[in-house]
């Protein structure tokens, strides 16, 4: 690989970092630690991005969008399903069609409220969503949702105890609540403790932490005295593995489950 | 979907939409149209999308589909041939600790808009090179392309500014009035 398909390459590699485990950009990655001057090239190119970054997320946006958006979606909603009878009939359709996507989404290895967890997630890391409460500690989240009778997890693995916390966010999965605690691992990765009641899930994870990958994210998933919990980072295996791996050697009978409240 | 995860949909992607709206748009009405338009779609026809995961990429290739088709009735514009870019990026000199949000968004503003188009989606953060090239519906090499030029035309723009702040104020002065007259 030359210089030139270095930086072909690097122009697509994101300003928050969160490529910097993808093979694609290994090569060129280590092009750049081999290479001064591509690596002055490549920190340019990154305060470049930077810059530009933070202006295109700072655009001003209307106070009034967020409520037109509503009021609109309302009156949208209500003009389709009265004034358009023949959507009655494509219920069924609809109702087939969520069967099938149900049993997509078992096959696929996540389920709905860990597939919303993950979509949610990417808002909160680049500010888009704001997070109900912010702690640098990740007890001092856990006491918080406990406080509001949202999902908390009883126990977390200890290898978060250490990490930096972000915040935590409740959301809504199908009318099911699912709490999210964001932490900072190493470098500019992040890894979320997912947690919501395991008490209807049709297909809950089992007590040992199951691991899967999915649209470039890792996850470990596993039940815990009817809690269902996901960690979940852009990270490596590996890496969730060692976070995971301390918990492991500090409670052989119950993995993941180290520090309780 | 019920009433408040909607309202979770909206909150969570209304700012970024409105953000690529504007990018693409270069002004606040037809941005909030764009993005008002981009949810009204999904009440209507993003119901059945059961995949949550997925539900950003449709929003996003929503807007830019309503964008593209809106400019399609407009002559003023004419057709961009896609890639007219140099066929070999020059890095233009440029201090990058002295670039500021609005000459950043006025150099962004100036790229044609196939190149304006990417460029957003990867400066907002929401998505790897793949995904924007799910949502442009483009072929990830053009998306890798689009990027490389794009970057390349954005430090020139930025660099000839740096050098030539006169020029910077005459041409923004220029825009600003091209921008008024449509």
């Amino acid at each position: 690989m030359n210089n030139q398909e270095a930086k072909f390459i690097l122009s697509a590699y994101r300003p928050s970092g969160e490529d910097a485990g993808r093979p694609q950009f290994a090569d060129a990655l280590q092009q750049v630690s081999r290479d001064p001057n591509l690596a002055k090239w490549f920190a340019d190119q990154r305060a470049l991005d930077a810059a530009t970054s933070d202006a295109v997320c700072s655009i001003p946006i209307p106070p009034d969008l967020r409520g037109n958006i509503l009021a609109g979606a309302k009156i949208s909603r209500r003009r389709l399903w009265f004034v358009r009878p023949e959507l009655f009939a494509m219920a069924a359709a609809i109702v087939l069609l969520a069967v099938l996507a149900g049993f997509w989404t078992h096959q696929s290895g996540l389920e709905r409220w860990q597939k919303d967890a993950l979509a949610f997630v990417p808002t909160l890391a680049a500010g888009q969503a704001q997070f109900d409460h912010v702690a640098t500690d990740g007890r001092t989240l856990r006491q918080w949702l406990q406080a509001r009778n949202a999902p908390t997890p009883e126990a977390m693995p200890v290898g978060l105890e250490t990490l930096p916390a972000l915040g935590c966010k409740t959301i809504s999965s199908g009318g099911k609540p699912v709490s999210i605690i964001c932490f900072r691992m190493g470098g500019n990765e992040l890894v979320h403790l997912v947690v919501t009641d395991a008490s209807d899930l049709s297909h809950a994870p089992p007590n040992e932490p199951r691991f899967a990958r999915e649209d470039g994210w890792t996850t470990a998933s596993w039940t815990q005295n009817g809690q269902v919990c996901m960690l979940a980072t852009k990270a490596s295996e590996q890496e969730l593995r060692q976070l995971l791996a301390t918990t492991v050697q500090a409670a052989n009978s119950r993995p993941a489950v180290v520090s309780e409240i | 979907m019920p009433g408040n995860e909607f309202e979770q949909l909206v909150d969570a992607h209304y700012t970024a939409l409105y953000r690529f709206a504007f990018s693409l748009a270069k002004n606040e009405m037809d941005a909030g149209d764009l993005t008002q338009q981009a949810f009204y779609i999904w009440a209507q026809k993003g119901r059945d999308l059961r995949d949550a995961a997925k539900a950003k990429s449709w929003l996003f290739t929503t807007l830019y589909r309503e964008f593209l088709g809106g400019r399609r009735h407009e002559t003023r514009f004419p057709k961009v041939a896609l890639d007219e870019a140099p066929d070999e990026p020059v890095d233009a000199p440029l201090a990058a600790e002295k670039i500021d949000a609005a000459a950043a968004l006025s150099a962004l503003g100036r790229l044609e808009e196939n190149f304006r188009a990417p460029l957003t989606l990867f400066y907002l953060k929401q998505f790897s090179y793949t995904e924007i090239a799910e949502v442009l519906n483009v072929p990830i090499g053009t998306v890798m392309s689009r990027l490389s030029r794009g970057k390349a035309e954005l430090r020139q723009i930025l660099s000839d500014e740096q050098n030539n702040p006169v020029r910077r104020v005459i041409e923004m002065t220029s825009h600003a009035s091209e921008f008024q007259s449509e």
